[in-house]
């Protein structure tokens, strides 16, 4: 299933917002009003041509360790966290 | 920020016992959207420390948006973790209140993107029906009923797991909703191609459900 490169580069992560949400659970009625552009992300269907350079971007652009050992090693020298994705398939292949 | 602020790494879980099953797509087929949490035995993004404490996790699919967030709390847990001047105790401690209030700093829209979809709620009401699940609020101790948001769940379960190691992280029981098998793909791109491992595992996992169907049937002729 290709739903991941909706989470990353292809669609440009945009800049947060950084607006307080509501200290609660927003309300059905709330929700109600968002739906529909809820629903509307869910119909998007992201043309394959697109994806694809999407995917090329994620493997050329970034550096992906294959093992937590060589990861870890690096977080250790840029002192950074790591970003660890678990998936059902290959990045370069089908998932 | 993905490349400015993280390490980043791959691992097909194809081999694993909580895999999921879909069927696979090439990039060059399309890609659908989806609601936050979608497909949590299929993908399971983590966010460790380079000494491989767990910060954050997320289940599934999550939107552009959404995802951007998330990996920024994880920053904020990166330091608490780093913290010198408090005690394992306060970290945790100050963990969980994080991860709990996190919740309320999230805008309407990421509550309108972390619904169910329909055939992972029914699920989740059949088991609830057979026992009380987490999934579900609880009228006594949450003065509401109804099922939890997923963005709720997610840091609702992650309150409970305060800097787990990596090696010694319940996924299974943290990417526990839902049904197994997604395929949003097919009603664009038509079916995919079946994993060639995950054919083999769906086959012992039916074997074992039907071994456990049989016995359940012996104990109740016998009983």
């Amino acid at each position: 299933m290709r739903c991941r490169f909706l989470t990353f580069a292809v669609l440009g992560l945009s800049t947060l917002a950084l607006a307080q949400g509501s200290r609660e659970i927003p309300t059905h009625q709330q929700l109600a009003s968002l739906q529909p552009a809820a629903r509307e992300f869910q119909k998007l269907a992201i043309p394959g041509k697109e994806v694809s350079s999407g995917v090329r971007k994620l493997r050329k652009q970034l550096k992906w360790y294959k093992t937590l050992h060589d990861a870890s090693r690096e977080a250790k020298k840029s002192n950074k966290p790591i970003l660890w994705i678990q998936a059902l398939g290959k990045l370069s292949g089908y998932t | 920020m993905l490349k400015s602020d993280f390490v980043l790494g791959w691992k097909n879980i194809l081999k694993k016992d909580f895999v999921g099953y879909s069927y696979g797509y090439k990039p060059k087929d399309s890609s659908v959207g989806t609601t936050n949490g979608a497909g949590p035995h299929n993908v399971q993004i983590f966010v460790l420390s380079p000494d491989l404490v767990v910060l954050h996790a997320l289940p599934g699919f999550w939107h552009p948006d959404d995802l951007a967030r998330e990996l920024r709390f994880a920053q904020v847990l990166a330091r608490l973790w780093e913290d010198q001047d408090r005690s394992p105790e306060q970290k945790e401690d100050m963990y969980r209140r994080l991860q709990m209030r996190e919740i309320s700093n999230h805008p309407p829209e990421t509550f309108a993107r972390s619904g169910w979809q329909g055939f992972d709620l029914r699920q989740e009401m059949a088991r609830h029906a057979i026992s009380p699940r987490d999934t579900f609020f609880d009228l006594a101790k949450d003065g509401r009923t109804g099922i939890k948001p997923i963005n709720y769940l997610v840091h609702e379960r992650m309150a409970a797991r305060p800097f787990v190691r990596f090696a010694e992280f319940d996924v299974e029981g943290f990417i526990d909703y839902g049904q197994l098998f997604y395929d949003l793909n097919g009603r664009v791109d038509g079916r995919g191609v079946e994993f060639r491992g995950l054919r083999n595992i769906k086959h012992k996992r039916a074997r074992a459900a039907r071994r456990e169907a049989q016995r359940a049937r012996h104990r109740r002729t016998k009983s």
